[in-house]
C-alpha cells in the first residue's frame, strides 16, 4: 500500500512540489513552536510549593502626612511598629483565622525580591533570600522535604539567631549538593567567613509557575523589632512588611476578603498604619500570571501557530481539490475493477499523510542541525534524544490531523464518483 | 481589457465557491496578520491625538554616567542636563519634560469614602505645545504655575466628569493623596494607545513631593527622573537637528567632573524611542528592522505557497482554454498578464476580509498587542481600557499599506503559476480537454 503511494506521489511530483515545500517550512517552524509549548507546559506543571487556598494578604498603607488625623511620633519612637503589632495581633484574634505570617519582599507571585548568593567549594549560586517568620510556612503549608511538618520547619527558624544555622530549599540542595539530605552539610553565604550548616530542607518552592531562577531560596527568620530598629527605618518602610494568613477550612467564599475587610475596617487602623486591602491569593496569582510575558509570548505563539496551521491547510485542500478532478478518469477505473469507497477515501487520506512524512525527513535533518547549533533553549530541560522524539512526534500528529481534516472532503468527493460517469472521461 | 478579465474572473469565482472562497480566507488570513503588525506599528509612530507631532520630534530618555571610580549608572535625565544640551539648540519650537513617577495616586472624591485611582504624570508648561491636547476648558497651567510650584492639575474630561458631572470644573479643587489642586483646565481624554502621555491628571513637574530645583541622581549632575522630547519647528531639518544634538551630548558628556556620560546615540526619533527601554544599552535598530523584515516576510512567504499551489491547480483547469488562445497567437506575456490581474480580484477580495479581520483580532487583543515586542509587560492603569479611535484604524496610510501587501502577495502566489501556465507546450495544453 505504502509503496503503491510513494509511487503514485512521485508521477504527480510536479503538483505535489509546492504542498512539499509548504510542509517543510511549516514543519520546521511548528516544531520549535511545539517545543516552546512543551517545555512550558512542564515548567508550569512543576510544584510551586506554595499552597494558596484559604490564603490571603493583608495590605498595609501609611496615611498621607497631610491627613488631620495623622500623628507625629519623634526619632526611634517604638510606637509605629507596636501599631503594626497591633494590627497583625488583631488579624490572629479573629475567628476565622488559622495563622499569620509575615515577611519581607519574600512573597510568592511578586517582582520583588532580596538576592544573595550561597557558595559551595568554588560552584555559586544566586538565591533568593526570604526573611519569614515561623508561621510563614504554616500559612502556604510549605513542609520539609523529609516530612516535615510547617510546624517543626517553623520551629527550627527562631532557634537560628546569632548561629550559622541556614534552612535552605530542595532546589538548591539539588544543584550544590545533587541530593536532597543534606542536612548537616556546609555551604558559605555571599561574604561569609565560616561556613553555615544546613538544618532543614524545605519542599521545592517557586516564586511562580514560570519561573525558574528563583527556584533557590535560603529562609531566615523575619523580626518586626529588628528591622524596626534598624537605621534609618522611616515609618513608611512598616508598610514593605507582607501580612499573610489562613482562614480554617470550610470558611471561604467568593467574597471573603471583601467581607473580611468590611468586617474588620475599624480594627485594622493603629495609628498611622490600616489595612487598606484584603487581597485572596489565589486572585494575586491569578492577576501575576495574567500580566507576566510569558502568557503574552504564549498568545502571540499560539496565534501564529494557528495561522500556520490554517495555510498548512489550505495548501493541502488546495491541492487536492482539482487532484479528484484531474484524476477522475484513474479513481473511475480503480471503482471498475473493485476498489470500494473506503478504499478510495483511504488512498487519497494516505497520500496527504505520506506527503506529510516526506517532508518531515528534511524538516528533521534541518531541525536536527538547529538543536545541534544549540538554538533550543535548555533552560527547562537539556536537549536529549527524548525531547526531539517527543517534540517530532507531536508535530506530525498536530499536522497528520490538520492534513486528515483537509483530504477528508476531497476525499469522500473522489469516493462518491459514478464509476460510470468517472471512466466516461477516459 | 481588464474588466474582461475581472468578469472572467468573477464568473470563475462563482463556478468554484467553496474553493474560491478557501482562496480568499487563505488571502485574508495572511494579510490580517501583516496588517495587525503594521496598525500596531502604525498606531506607534504615527501621529495619533494628542502626540500629533510625533514626525517632528526628537525623544532622549536616558544616558548613561561612567565615574572615574569604575562605577556605571544609569538612568532618566536630570533637568540641568536636558537644558545644557538641549536648551539653546537652533530650530526648536519647543521642549517637553515628563519626570518618572512610580508612586500611586488616587483621588478622593468629594463625599464619597471610596478612592479612585488615577494615572498621574508630572510635566512642563512646553508639553502643552509639543503635544496639542485639546482643552475644552480653561487652560494649562501657567510658567508662573510651574515656578512657585502652585498646586494646579489639568484633568481629563472623563475625570471632570466623574467627580464635577456637567458641572463646570474650572477653578474647582480636587484632592489627590489628600493634597488640594485647583483644576486649572480640562482636556478631551487620551488613548492609553499614546501611553507616554496619556494620563488623567497632569501636574506641572515642580509640585512633586520629590521635586528640587537642579536635582540630580547621586549628585552625577547628569541623571534624574525627567525624559524630554524635543519638538523640531516646522522648517527645521530633522536629522540635522539630531546630528547637531547628538554632538552637544557628546561634548556634553566629555566635559564632566568625574566621569563621562554618553545617551546612547539619543535624542531619538520617535521610532526610535519606541524600541528602548533599558537606560545603558541601546537597540540595534538595524538588526530590529530586519528582524520585523523577517517576520513580515515570513508572513507572506508561508500562505503565498500555498496559495501558489492553489492557484497553480486553478490553472490545470484552464489549460485548454490557454492552449487554445496561445494557438491563435496570444503572447506568453499578454496571458501572464491575464492571470496575474485576474488573481489580483481574488487577493483584493482576501486582502478587504483580511483588513476587516485584522480590526477585529486588534480589538479583541487591545490590552496585550501594543506591547507585542516588549520584554515585561505593563499592567493597564486600573479601569482604564485601551480605546482606539475610528482615525487610528482607517486612514489612507493603513489602507496604503493593505493595497501595497496585497501587490505583493498576489505577485508571489501568481508570478509562478502563471509562468508555468503560459509557457506549457501549446499541443500539451490543447491536450488537456
Amino acid at each position: 500500500m505504502i509503496k503503491h503511494i510513494l509511487k503514485l506521489i512521485w508521477s504527480q511530483f510536479r503538483s505535489n512540489t509546492w504542498v512539499l515545500a509548504e510542509l517543510l517550512v511549516v514543519f520546521v517552524v511548528l516544531w520549535f513552536m511545539t517545543d516552546y509549548f512543551l517545555m512550558q507546559g512542564v515548567l508550569m506543571h512543576r510544584p510551586v510549593g506554595y499552597k494558596l487556598d484559604n490564603v490571603y494578604q493583608a495590605v498595609v498603607s501609611l496615611r498621607s502626612s497631610d491627613n488631620p488625623s495623622f500623628i507625629e511620633y519623634e526619632e526611634g519612637s517604638e510606637e509605629p511598629m507596636r501599631n503594626l503589632e497591633r494590627i497583625v495581633e488583631r488579624i490572629r484574634q479573629h475567628p476565622d483565622v488559622e495563622v499569620v505570617g509575615l515577611s519581607y519582599y519574600s512573597l510568592p507571585y511578586t517582582h520583588s525580591n532580596i538576592g544573595n548568593g550561597v557558595w559551595r567549594d568554588s560552584t555559586r549560586l544566586n538565591i533568593r533570600y526570604m526573611l519569614v517568620s515561623p508561621d510563614y510556612f504554616r500559612v502556604f503549608g510549605i513542609g520539609s522535604i523529609l516530612g516535615g511538618s510547617p510546624e517543626e520547619l517553623g520551629a527550627k527558624l527562631p532557634g537560628m539567631k546569632n548561629t550559622t544555622d541556614i534552612v535552605i530549599s530542595a532546589g538548591i540542595a539539588e544543584t550544590l549538593f545533587g541530593r536532597t539530605d543534606v542536612i548537616g552539610s556546609e555551604l558559605y553565604s555571599g561574604g561569609d567567613s565560616v561556613p553555615r550548616h544546613i538544618v532543614a530542607v524545605t519542599e521545592p518552592v517557586r516564586n511562580d509557575e514560570y519561573s525558574i531562577g528563583h527556584r533557590h531560596v535560603a529562609f531566615g527568620l523575619f523580626s518586626l523589632p529588628e528591622l524596626a530598629g534598624e537605621e534609618e527605618m522611616v515609618e513608611e518602610d512598616l508598610t514593605n512588611v507582607q501580612i499573610t494568613f489562613r482562614t480554617r477550612p470550610g470558611i471561604a467564599s467568593a467574597d471573603y476578603a471583601g467581607k473580611f475587610l468590611r468586617e474588620m475596617k475599624r480594627q485594622l487602623m493603629a495609628g498611622n498604619l490600616w489595612v487598606s486591602d484584603i487581597r485572596s491569593y489565589q486572585k494575586v496569582r491569578a492577576d501575576y500570571l495574567a500580566n507576566s510575558p510569558e502568557t503574552g509570548s504564549r498568545k502571540l505563539f499560539s496565534a501564529l501557530g494557528a495561522f500556520f496551521l490554517v495555510n498548512v491547510f489550505l495548501a493541502v485542500i488546495g491541492t487536492f481539490w482539482f487532484r479528484v478532478r484531474r484524476r477522475r478518469s484513474e479513481l473511475g477505473l480503480r471503482m471498475a475493477v473493485g476498489s470500494s469507497r473506503s478504499g478510495i477515501q483511504g488512498l487519497m487520506i494516505g497520500e496527504g499523510l505520506l506527503l506529510l512524512t516526506l517532508a518531515m525527513l528534511p524538516a528533521l535533518l534541518v531541525c536536527l542541525n538547529l538543536v545541534w547549533m544549540d538554538v533550543l533553549s535548555t533552560t527547562v530541560m537539556a536537549a536529549g534524544v527524548g525531547r526531539f522524539l517527543t517534540v517530532s512526534l507531536l508535530t506530525w500528529s498536530v499536522l497528520a490531523f490538520v492534513i486528515f481534516l483537509a483530504t477528508w472532503y476531497p476525499s469522500r468527493k473522489a469516493s462518491r464518483l459514478e464509476p460510470a460517469e468517472a471512466l466516461h472521461y477516459e | 481589457m481588464l474588466k474582461i478579465y475581472l468578469k472572467q474572473a468573477w464568473n470563475l469565482i462563482r463556478q468554484e465557491r467553496l474553493f474560491s472562497l478557501i482562496y480568499v480566507v487563505g488571502t485574508g488570513l495572511s494579510v490580517s496578520m501583516v496588517m495587525v503588525l503594521s496598525i500596531v506599528f502604525y498606531m506607534r509612530v504615527a501621529n495619533i491625538y494628542p502626540e500629533t507631532n510625533r514626525d517632528r520630534i526628537l525623544v532622549a530618555k536616558s544616558g548613561t554616567f561612567n565615574s572615574e571610580g569604575g562605577g556605571q549608572s544609569s538612568s532618566s535625565l536630570s533637568e540641568g542636563m536636558i537644558d545644557a544640551c538641549f536648551g539653546s539648540l537652533k530650530g526648536v519650537e519647543a521642549i517637553a519634560l515628563m519626570a518618572r513617577e512610580d508612586d500611586e495616586f488616587l483621588v478622593q472624591p468629594e463625599g464619597d469614602p471610596v478612592q479612585l485611582p488615577v494615572t498621574v504624570k508630572f510635566v512642563n508648561t512646553d508639553f502643552w505645545r509639543v503635544f496639542p491636547f485639546r482643552f475644552l476648558e480653561g487652560k494649562a497651567f501657567t510658567e508662573a504655575d510651574q515656578q512657585s510650584a502652585i498646586r494646579t492639575a489639568v484633568i481629563a474630561r472623563s475625570l471632570a466628569h466623574r467627580l464635577f458631572g456637567d458641572e463646570e470644573a474650572t477653578g474647582k479643587y480636587i484632592s489627590v493623596n489628600f493634597r488640594q489642586y485647583r483644576v486649572c483646565g480640562i482636556v478631551q481624554d487620551a488613548s492609553l494607545v499614546t501611553e507616554k502621555t496619556y494620563a488623567q491628571i497632569w501636574f506641572p513637574y515642580t509640585v512633586a513631593d520629590d521635586y528640587k530645583p537642579n536635582d540630580s541622581w547621586n549628585n552625577t549632575g547628569v541623571l534624574g527622573k525627567f525624559n524630554a522630547y524635543i519638538l523640531a519647528s516646522r522648517d527645521t531639518n530633522l536629522k540635522a537637528l539630531k546630528q547637531e544634538a547628538e554632538e552637544r551630548v557628546e561634548r556634553y558628556g566629555k566635559s564632566l567632573k568625574g566621569g563621562t556620560f554618553t545617551a546612547l546615540g539619543q535624542p531619538d526619533y520617535y521610532w526610535q524611542s519606541t524600541f528602548r527601554y533599558w537606560s545603558n544599552s541601546a537597540p540595534d535598530f538595524g538588526s530590529l528592522l530586519l528582524q520585523y523584515g523577517l517576520i513580515v516576510l515570513i508572513l507572506l512567504l508561508v500562505p503565498s505557497v500555498s496559495l501558489s499551489g492553489m492557484t497553480d491547480s486553478r490553472m490545470e483547469r484552464r489549460l485548454a482554454e490557454m492552449g487554445v488562445r496561445r494557438a491563435f497567437g496570444a503572447p506568453t506575456g499578454t496571458l501572464m498578464g491575464q492571470i496575474i490581474s485576474e488573481n489580483f480580484l481574488f487577493t483584493f477580495l482576501g486582502g478587504l476580509f483580511g483588513l476587516l479581520f485584522s480590526y477585529l483580532l486588534i480589538y479583541l487583543s487591545r490590552d496585550w498587542i501594543l506591547q507585542l515586542d516588549a520584554t515585561f509587560v505593563d499592567v493597564l492603569p486600573e479601569g482604564a481600557d485601551v480605546v482606539f479611535t475610528p482615525g487610528m484604524l482607517m486612514n489612507f496610510q493603513v489602507f496604503g499599506i493593505a493595497l501595497f501587501v496585497c501587490f505583493v502577495l498576489n505577485l508571489l502566489s501568481a508570478l509562478i503559476p502563471a509562468w508555468r501556465a503560459s509557457h506549457r507546450q501549446i499541443i500539451y495544453s490543447l491536450n488537456a480537454k
